[in-house]
């Protein structure tokens, strides 16, 4: 009985032994697997720089006109009415460009009292906002209202230009300096 | 008379064997005069990556300024800053990209006026759309150093309106 037991203590021994063996492999791996890690880690060497940016963007209103300057000439009268037949201008284009809100372009001549009646109005508005507005008659030097509801765009416009006369004007030359703004709606 | 014979046959026979050794003594001499010693040096160069802008705050507005009517975007740019680095490795490369996760404008970035030591052949720089991913800003730039120009653009279209883009950090990344 008592060498039986030894055997089996023996054969225990054994077996431990294996065990811490084993173990002992694996502990081996695990770190030799944390070294290789850490070695390819440390070949890649990397650096950094940085900056802090700041954009900003205020409101922007642009416009432009085509046609800088242009005659309009009254030469020709109705054969039903005896009256001068108006003279038209569609050449003129019209651009704009606004990041701000709720903005019209209007127009305004420097002529306070005109001895001829100039109206003019915006034709085909593209660019995603704007509508036309009534005919602007130039017939004082106020500011009239050209295109309005306009936002966060940019468009162009045909500019219609008529100018007419009655009998009673008589004949003549007059100059006007039209300005076009794009301004808070 | 004897011993003078003496001393000449004596002396002519000491020359004889003296001579051949003082010879071999004076060929012989210098490894026997001087020690000699040695070591073994090492020098290692692990991978090297430097970088670096020259101001940390870049600042772009659109004011109006080249505004033209009716040409959608407005751009605004800036060459105010310049960026240098330095790379031992052939496979080196410059990354960059933004902190701003959501940005009401366009932000690119570009290097310009390269001057790599000892060239810039090579080295490409792509206009980069800014965003949160990293992305290749130069590559090329192996075994070079040098510096190049920021060429910063912001791009707003009329209908983004008006407002303020703050990249709190564009960071740029060498990696070796």
């Amino acid at each position: 009985m008592a060498g039986l037991a030894l055997q089996n203590e023996i054969r225990g021994m054994e077996v431990m032994k294996r065990v811490r063996l084993h173990t002992a492999w694996e502990m081996w791996g695990a770190a030799a697997l944390v070294l290789l890690t850490l070695s390819s880690a440390v070949a890649q060497e990397q650096a950094n720089t940085s900056q802090i940016l700041t954009l900003q963007v205020v409101e922007t209103n642009r416009i432009d006109i085509s046609q800088k300057s242009l005659t309009l000439v009254i030469n020709q009268a109705s054969l039903e009415s005896g009256s001068p037949v108006e003279a038209v201008n569609e050449d003129g284009m019209l651009v704009w460009l606004t990041n701000g809100e709720n903005k019209k372009v209007t127009v305004a001549s420097n002529n306070p009292s005109p001895r001829f009646l100039v109206k003019m109005r915006a034709l085909d508005i593209t660019g995603g906002s704007g509508s036309a507005a009534a005919d602007a008659i130039l017939n004082d030097n106020t500011t009239k209202d050209l295109i309005t509801g306009i936002s966060k765009s940019f468009g162009r416009s045909k500019v219609h230009m008529a100018a007419s006369a009655t009998v009673s004007n008589g004949v003549g030359t007059e100059t006007y300096t039209i300005t076009y703004t794009i301004t808070g709606g | 008379m004897h011993i003078f014979a003496n001393l000449r046959n004596s002396l002519r026979c000491q020359s004889v064997v003296l001579l051949p050794i003082s010879l071999i003594f004076l060929l012989l001499m210098p490894s026997c005069l001087f020690a000699q010693a040695s070591h073994a040096a090492k020098v290692t160069v692990p991978n090297l990556a430097v970088v670096s802008v020259s101001s940390g705050v870049v600042s772009l507005a659109i004011n109006g300024t080249g505004v033209v009517a009716g040409v959608d975007p407005m751009t605004v740019t800036s060459q105010a800053t310049t960026l240098s680095w330095g790379a031992n490795t052939s496979t080196a490369k410059i990354a960059v990209k933004t902190s701003l996760a959501l940005q009401k404008y366009t932000l690119t970035v570009q290097a310009i006026n390269i001057n790599g030591v000892p060239t810039s052949t090579g080295i490409s720089a792509p206009v980069v759309t800014l965003t949160t991913t990293s992305q290749d800003f130069m590559t090329g730039i192996g075994l070079k150093r040098g510096t190049c120009t920021l060429l910063y653009t912001g791009i707003a279209p009329a209908s983004k309106g008006t407002g303020t883009d703050t990249h709190t950090t564009i960071t740029f990344t060498i990696t070796n």
